[in-house]
């Protein structure tokens, strides 16, 4: 113990500081897919985390079949009532999107920035520590996944994806802090004709709720009005649900509004996700 | 047979890896309270134990190798864990000799030992600027739940360890 500093151990440990250090800095720098080694690394850590999920989802099934059981009545109920709203709704969606193609056609639009189609995963493992919210899905480049793509659930949105590898990939949440390119851009759907855009730059842990700023529009927002993402950045369409206006504030010089945002998704409870490709005519007619 | 040694922790610690991220695809909606949140430190459990019944150099090389996996596959920043692991596995090196080797006696380490991986985490987190949790809230919030959590995850996993050990070594210790 009293030897504990000699030379050698100082100058060992100086080096290990400067490699990790090193290490830090070159995974926050790498812009893009991250490189070969880590993401077959990965790749094979997340075959063997499917196995494993297996026998632990059975089991966690199991508690909860009894536990729902108990409600049932109740939410039978309460979804009678739903599913008639439900048929009314269908009903106008058809109409409108019937008159909706009709429009277009006349238009000549042939990509609007609603088209996309999607896929289904499941979640594979979750980041034990909440730091950085990270998932694992267990669908890769061989499916069609690329990165930058928007992650659904519960029909809410979740994040995008931020790691491609063969057979895996790795979706981080809009709740992660680290916002170098995560920023979301959205509208708040108004009662006036006009739309109101903005970008979702953070989120605010102590309220558990999502940050919305550089409003452009002097509209004043009532809360309750429901946030959808705007479709003008990246490879995000338009329309995708991101929550519902909580509390609006002014933003940081009380020149713009800032709007604070209670997600769709409940971000504890994730185990199946849905995949959005805005496909690549999508991308074709953009540029 | 010496393999035996180093495969038996191996494969555990792997398998305590993965449990750790699939149990929180689960756990989470229950473990995560309005004002407490508990995480789940499985792998470092095993790690924190074979530290005592394996050679120093042998534990550094699974505190690294499974810092950088952690790294890798969870997190996606290289080095913090792979740090925080290190470390951690070094103190509990020192300290080890310290004190009365049964389940309580390590069991007090462990606390020390795990409260230093927290902070360790948290400081390199909010030094690269993925939290802006100040530290008595991060205390309040998540340091002290999750020290009650990992304690008892610990007095549950401590005789399973403690026996694939015992099987690996082929007699038994004290610890």
């Amino acid at each position: 113990m009293n030897n504990f500093l000699t030379n050698k151990k100082l100058i060992g440990i100086l080096v290990s500081v400067i490699f990790v250090t090193g290490l830090i800095a070159y995974s926050l720098n790498d812009s893009g897919n991250t490189n070969i080694v880590q993401r077959t690394v990965n790749d094979v850590t997340s075959f063997v985390s499917r196995i494993a999920t297996k026998p632990v989802e059975a089991t966690f099934n199991t508690f909860e079949s009894v536990n729902s059981l108990q409600d049932t009545f109740q939410e039978n109920k309460r979804l009678k009532r739903e599913v008639e709203d439900v048929y009314a709704l269908q009903a106008r969606v058809n109409a409108l999107e019937s008159e909706n193609e009709e429009l277009e056609q006349e238009l000549n639009l042939k990509n609007s920035l609603t088209d996309f189609t999607v896929s289904h995963a499941t979640v594979v493992s979750r980041n034990p520590d909440n730091w950085a919210e990270h998932l694992v899905i267990d669908k890769g480049s061989s499916e069609g996944l690329e990165l930058e793509m928007p992650v659904l659930s519960q029909d809410g949105l979740i994040g995008r994806i931020s790691e491609v590898g063969q057979t895996s990939s790795k979706v981080t949440l809009i709740t992660t802090p680290d916002q170098r390119d995560n920023l979301v851009s959205a509208e708040v759907i108004t009662d006036e004709d006009e739309t109101v855009h903005g970008v979702i730059e953070s989120y605010d842990e102590q309220s558990q709720r999502l940050v919305m700023n550089q409003i452009t529009s002097d509209i004043e927002l009532q809360e309750g009005q429901q946030v959808v993402t705007s479709g003008l950045s990246g490879k995000t369409p338009r329309a995708l649900i991101v929550g519902v206006v909580d509390e609006v504030s002014l933003g940081d010089f009380g020149l713009t509004q800032r709007v604070y945002i209670k997600p769709a998704v409940d971000f504890d409870e994730i185990r199946y996700v849905t995949i959005v490709d805005r496909g690549s005519e999508g991308e074709a007619s953009e540029q | 047979m010496r393999w035996k040694r180093l495969v038996v922790p191996f494969i555990i610690l792997f398998a305590l890896f993965i449990l750790d991220g699939t149990f929180s695809i689960y756990l989470q909606p229950l473990m995560t309270f309005d004002h407490a949140a508990m995480y789940s430190r499985l792998l470092f459990i095993g790690l924190f134990y074979f530290t005592f019944r394996l050679r120093l150099r042998y534990s550094l090389m699974f505190a690294a190798f499974f810092g950088l996996l952690y790294d890798s596959y969870y997190t996606g920043i290289l080095g913090v864990y792979l740090a925080a692991f290190l470390i951690t596995v070094y103190l509990t090196y020192l300290l080890k000799d310290r004190v009365e080797h049964t389940i309580l006696g390590v069991g007090l380490i462990g606390i020390i030992i795990l409260a230093a991986l927290e902070l360790i985490i948290y400081l390199l987190f909010n030094w690269i600027g993925y939290t802006d949790l100040a530290i008595y809230e991060f205390i309040a919030y998540r340091f002290s739940p999750t020290l009650l959590y990992n304690a008892v995850c610990y007095l549950v996993l401590y005789y399973p360890l403690k026996r694939a050990m015992d099987y690996a070594d082929g007699e038994t210790y004290f610890v």
